[in-house]
């Protein structure tokens, strides 16, 4: 049965010989399961991503400003970017893994097209994750210079970003591949011409200032909670002024991608689904605005929730709209429903068993250490701030 | 009753215990040789602990690395035929159990103990060290330097492949054009007017065991300078009040730090080997032409590099210029003296930056195509 | 030939997977044993009267710890994830597909890991005895299980046991024969490098030798299961290891087939000395801690580096000539198609996607059948030089070697019809400036008939004369 698997449908093969085949294995589970999976976790990755971003932008920012309370919003970053980083990283992997299992052989594809350029993300994640534990292990001692050190961890974000977005798009333009290839015969392409990429980059980027200034909403609220009335206010203040930047953005791209739109994707705009995501989209914008708003000057916990689950929602719809996107776009080279399934059941119940069992046993005991670390975050803040 | 010699009531307290086998066994040496002053000298030999104190391991690893050279060499010699130089090289290299290893080993080891002597030179240089009273510790070191360099060039033609024939061949004619005495300083080494089979008799002579009598006597002479007058102190740290001023033992602590870090190099060196293994060209042959682009070993590079520059006629610049290094590294010690340094010091370090550069520029472009 | 080829010159993408892997083994075994060190020493400094003294120390090794993991080693580690995508996709997919519920729960594995290693460091001020205890004892555990789960994925690779391509059943492939062994060669391996991480991180007790010298005593002991268990340990994984793997190792030791069969022999001596060494260099520091430098520790922590470096060598130049033992050759070709004479004898290129259909026999269609079939373990010119190892040959000679190369042991057989081997053979020859054409090639073929003794005996003698 496995060698009849090896060999796709005759018309797909003839669509486009370059396409790779199937993987001999099929899919382990039915994908939707895999889609759900990585649609959570992917949203999560981009929201810590976009926390990183905006962080660095509003420590710069707030660092050279100097207002009242602008420094412990850089201090405040300042600790947090790391521990940004490290869950960027993990939080990337269940959607690249599932990535790869669903879209294997296209991603496979345009990985190598890219070359080298792929690979550069580690060694430039590496220096700027390095950077940024060098600004929170030494800033005490050298405040000066500081900046710098975060500054030059900025532009590397952007080009990483820049890359992961050339190269999910080549996922789904399998037309242009062989002409890539038969131009650059080791791999070694960054852009490739599609007028897509630029619009989506900047959906990107403009995703940093709704999660960063949201993070400094929920600093706020814990501060107010804590006696630290004013400059409580202020942070939230602040951070629901940048979170004003992201619509603003999104807009933009949104245009940017309609003129940039392919020709076949009228057809797929009509559908249902795709009309519910763009709904639930533009209230979970508008109601993570309005929670943003509800959240200042007050230390109740439920607003800043209120608009993370909303920003979650947006950027979950965008996560979803994306994948139907690819998968129309992909239709006439790769029929996803065409996949064989070999279940590996067991192996999925192990998996899930671990990933509940998981984080009950960290959700509990990250309970049970909160409470040190906010009256040490506490007792940090009654030193430096008088009253 | 036989006379013992007496030990001295203070080595008393310093010994380890009677009760104890070290104790018994010392006691037991004193008592026969009366060597407790040299002792006593010796464990208060300490090391000045600053910011630079990490070049005072290079001397050390140097001598590591000698040490990995002799019993790499030994190992080597029992399958080496001087009669059969290649054959014999072959043998060891594709079928004597490790022979691929010992002889990678071998040739790594040399290339970073002439390595690691540049870094133990030019740190001397730069602390310099060699001043008075450590003129003549300079002076050996720099005859053991020059020893050094002649154990690469001889061993370098003992496997008799295209490499070996031809590189030595070059390395002969640039010491004919040294005036004078350059042609027969040539013919005695080569036994000849060309390289030869006689010419591994003679490097193979010096190579194993002229040169290493005379290098182990001067290392000896060398480390003999350096126990009796102790570690030098640069500038910047004698200036320091002496209660600022921190200091290693080195018959425990020093030695005893330096000890991982040859155990990593023995580590480094397998790693080496089994990465870059030494390769044996095919026999060499006289009479065909010589491989294009032969170069010297990396060590000799520079000076290839800089009498490349300088051909025909004008060959007596490129050697008067080249020869300023060796006339410099003697003279150093008699020109420069002053404690702490002085005008006169600071220009001989000036100097010698310059001829740093000059020789890292020349090596890098003796080295490209 | 199913993917496009990612071409790294000189080095061959071969070796950055190799190079970007050595450096994460390292660190993520000291991510292991070093957080088996943490949980101990926690537990053995509440049964020693400095125990406040102890565990401010221990903050210091939790500091550095914690960046030197975290980056480097979470990096390197997806590192090695992007590398493999792109050095050999198919055999990637082939792992992902497979274990991709495997690779997910050691996802939460790191989820774990990360997140009760922050709640260690970050509490570690506030946080009681008793939770900071199970904190360490938590990350520990949970970082062996993402052990327990990658070890059952690569030791697959090369000993894929009862695992088959037909019938592929996940637990006959991560149960497989060497999986027991190197789990806990691995596990031991990890307290030897948390130990002496220990070590260094003790050097930089100032002012303080008797406690300097507690601590190293204490890291030092770390080395000595180590020291036992692991050799072993290698003796039960020698025994799982495929039996040309064993014939290629052995045959190293004496040259008989010449230098290119030494490499896997040299880098395993290369993991035994270094072992040696760092038992001995541990040793010789307990001797005499108090005057142990932090340049001497890292030097032993380095020759764990080396250490590293030869064995994960040797491990994966213990598969060749297969990425997937019995399944997948390296350079993609299916076993199952290698015994299919009839898709052997196929023109590659027709099976291959990515070509651009350069002419039949010209000087690019040697070059892409180079490029698709053999450039995934030979660069031209640098790692295992192409040009170096047929700078001998001769065009029909060449032709003729393609038909016998699976006997050499670490080859897989040529895929392709005789316009292919004229047409590779004529590539390769040109490196060296012969400009024989493939044609050429056919046309003397045919003059003489192919005689396969005489061309195996050949074949043979030239095996002698290949550079390693």
């Amino acid at each position: 049965m496995i060698l009849e698997l090896l060999h796709q449908p005759a018309i797909l093969i003839a669509m486009l010989p370059v396409m790779p085949p199937l993987d001999p294995l099929g899919y382990p589970v039915p994908p939707w399961i895999l889609q759900a999976i990585s649609y959570l976790t992917l949203s999560l990755h981009l929201l810590a991503m976009n926390f990183t971003v905006g962080g660095i932008m509003l420590l710069l920012w707030t660092y050279f400003r100097k207002k009242p309370g602008h420094e412990g919003i850089a201090y405040f970053f300042g600790s947090s970017l790391p521990l940004g980083v490290s869950y960027i990283i993990t939080l990337g992997i269940p959607p690249l893994l599932i990535l790869q299992v669903l879209y294997g052989q296209m991603f496979y594809s345009s990985s190598v097209l890219m070359g080298s350029f792929w690979i550069q993300v580690i060694p430039l994640l590496i220096i700027a994750y390095s950077l940024l534990y060098y600004h929170k292990f030494s800033r005490a001692k050298r405040p000066g210079l500081q900046w710098a050190v975060v500054a030059l961890a900025l532009p590397i974000f952007f080009y990483i970003e820049f890359i992961f977005v050339n190269n999910l798009t080549l996922v789904m333009t399998p037309e242009h591949w062989l002409d890539i290839y038969a131009a650059h015969p080791g791999g070694g392409v960054l852009t490739h011409g599609e007028p897509t990429v630029h619009p989506r980059y900047l959906l990107f980027i403009g995703g940093a200032f709704a999660a960063a200034g949201l993070a400094v909403i929920w600093r706020g609220a814990f501060l107010i909670k804590w006696g630290f009335q004013t400059i409580g206010r202020k942070s939230q203040a602040f951070g629901f002024r940048v979170m004003l930047i992201t619509p603003v953005l999104w807009i933009a791209a949104a245009i940017g991608l309609y003129f940039a739109r392919p020709a076949n994707i009228a057809e797929m705009l009509q559908a249902r689904a795709v009309v519910v995501l763009l709904v639930i989209a533009i209230i979970g914008g508008i109601a993570a605005a309005v929670f943003a708003f509800l959240s200042i000057g007050k230390q109740k916990m439920i607003f800043p929730l209120l608009a993370s689950l909303s920003l979650f929602a947006v950027v979950a719809c965008m996560v979803i709209f994306r994948d139907l996107v690819r998968l129309h776009q992909l239709k006439p080279y790769f029929d996803m429903s065409a996949v064989p399934v070999q279940p590996q059941w067991g192996m999925f119940a192990i998996f899930m068993s671990a990933l509940v069992t998981g984080v009950v046993l960290l959700v509990m005991l990250s309970i049970r250490v909160f409470p040190n670390l906010a009256s040490q975050a506490r007792e940090r803040l009654a030193k430096m701030i008088p009253g | 009753m036989t006379p013992d010699y007496e030990i001295p009531p203070e080595a008393e307290t310093q010994l380890p215990p009677p009760n104890k086998l070290t104790g018994r066994l010392s006691r037991y040496l004193l008592n026969r040789y009366p060597v407790w002053p040299i002792i006593d000298h010796l464990s208060k030999k300490v090391v000045p602990r600053h910011r630079d104190t990490v070049w005072y391991n290079m001397g050390g690893i140097a001598l590591f690395f000698l040490v990995v050279q002799i019993i790499t060499g030994a190992l080597l010699m029992v399958y080496y035929r001087p009669s059969q130089p290649w054959a014999s090289v072959q043998r060891i290299v594709m079928e004597v159990p490790y022979g691929n290893l010992i002889r990678s080993i071998h040739n790594w080891s040399a290339n970073l103990m002439i390595l690691t002597l540049f870094l133990h030179m030019f740190s001397t240089f730069f602390m310099k060290a060699y001043r008075p009273p450590r003129e003549l510790t300079w002076l050996s070191g720099a005859v053991l330097m020059a020893i050094t360099l002649l154990f690469g060039f001889s061993g370098y033609l003992l496997p008799w492949d295209d490499l070996s024939f031809f590189a030595t061949r070059v390395g002969m004619s640039e010491i004919e054009r040294a005036p004078l005495i350059g042609h027969w300083i040539a013919g005695l080494a080569r036994g000849g007017a060309d390289v030869t089979v006689d010419t591994i008799g003679r490097f193979y002579l010096l190579h194993v065991m002229v040169m290493p009598i005379v290098v182990l006597t001067i290392v000896g002479i060398h480390l003999f300078f350096v126990q009796v007058q102790g570690v030098s102190e640069p500038d910047h740290f004698a200036a320091l009040p002496p209660e600022k001023k921190r200091y290693h033992k080195f018959f425990t602590e020093f030695l005893f730090s330096e000890a991982p870090i040859w155990l990593f190099l023995s580590a480094l060196l397998v790693a080496l080997a089994a990465a870059w293994p030494r390769t044996l060209l095919p026999e060499a042959d006289p009479f065909a032409a010589a491989p294009l682009g032969i170069k010297p070993e990396w060590y000799f590079l520079s000076q290839f590099q800089l009498l490349k520059m300088f051909p025909g006629k004008v060959e007596m610049v490129g050697l008067l210029l080249w020869s300023l290094i060796p006339l410099g590294i003697l003279v150093v010690a008699f020109v420069d003296r002053s404690i702490p340094t002085d005008n006169r010091g600071r220009w001989t370090t000036r100097i010698g930056i310059v001829a740093l550069a000059g020789l890292i520029v020349y090596t890098i472009w003796g080295w490209l195509p | 030939m199913n993917y496009p080829f990612w071409d790294i010159p000189f080095l061959g993408n071969g070796l950055v997977v190799a190079i970007i892997a050595i450096i994460h083994i390292l660190i993520s075994h000291l991510a292991i044993g070093g957080g088996a060190f943490l949980f101990v020493t926690e537990l053995w400094s509440d049964r020693q009267p400095m125990g406040q003294k102890i565990r401010d120390w221990l903050h210091r090794y939790a500091t550095y710890f914690l960046v030197y993991t975290t980056v480097f080693g979470a990096m390197t580690g997806v590192g090695i994830w992007f590398a493999i995508q792109l050095a050999n996709p198919e055999a990637t997919s082939l792992l992902i597909h497979q274990f991709v519920f495997a690779w997910a729960t050691e996802w939460v594995m790191f989820l774990g890991e990360l997140t009760t290693l922050y709640l260690y460091f970050y509490g570690w001020q506030k946080n009681s005895r008793s939770l900071q205890v199970f904190l360490a004892g938590a990350y520990f555990v949970i970082a062996w299980f993402s052990l327990f789960i990658i070890n059952g994925i690569l030791s697959f690779m090369l000993t894929p046991g009862a695992w088959q391509l037909a019938q592929p059943n996940i637990f006959h492939g991560f149960f497989n024969p060497g999986f027991v062994p190197s789990l806990i060669l691995r596990t031991f391996v990890m307290f030897l490098i948390g130990g002496l991480f220990g070590i260094i991180v003790a050097t930089k007790i100032r002012n303080d030798d008797e406690f300097k010298a507690k601590i190293i005593n204490f890291s030092a002991k770390w080395v000595i299961p180590a020291a036992i268990i692991v050799p072993v340990m290698m003796l039960w994984y020698w025994s799982t290891l495929p039996a040309n793997t064993v014939a290629l190792i052995k045959g190293g030791a004496v040259g008989v087939a010449g230098g290119k069969l030494e490499i896997i022999t040299r880098y395993f001596w290369l993991a035994v000395v270094s072992g040696f060494l760092i038992v001995f260099g541990t040793l010789f520091i307990s001797f005499r801690p108090q005057a142990a430098s932090t340049a001497g520790a890292i030097a032993l922590f380095l020759i764990a580096q080396l250490g590293v470096m030869g064995a994960e060598f040797f491990r994966e130049m213990a598969r060749k000539p297969y990425v997937i033992y019995n399944v997948l050759y390296s350079n993609s070709l299916w076993k199952y198609h290698t015994d299919d004479q009839n898709y052997m004898q196929t023109a590659f290129l027709d099976n291959a996607r990515w070509d651009p259909r350069p002419e039949p026999l010209s000087p690019q269609h040697g070059e892409w059948i180079f490029r698709l079939q053999c450039a995934s373990c030979h660069t031209r010119n640098g790692y295992r030089s192409i040009a170096e190892r047929t700078k001998d040959w001769t065009a029909e000679f060449g032709y003729r070697w393609f038909l016998d190369m699976d006997k050499t042991g670490i080859m897989p057989p040529f895929q392709g019809t005789n316009e292919d081997r004229a047409a590779l053979s004529a590539y390769l020859v040109s490196l060296h400036g012969d400009t024989t054409t493939a044609q050429q090639i056919l046309d003397q073929v045919e003059q003489a008939p192919a005689d396969s003794i005489a061309n195996q005996a050949a074949a043979n003698d030239m095996i002698g004369k290949v550079k390693p």
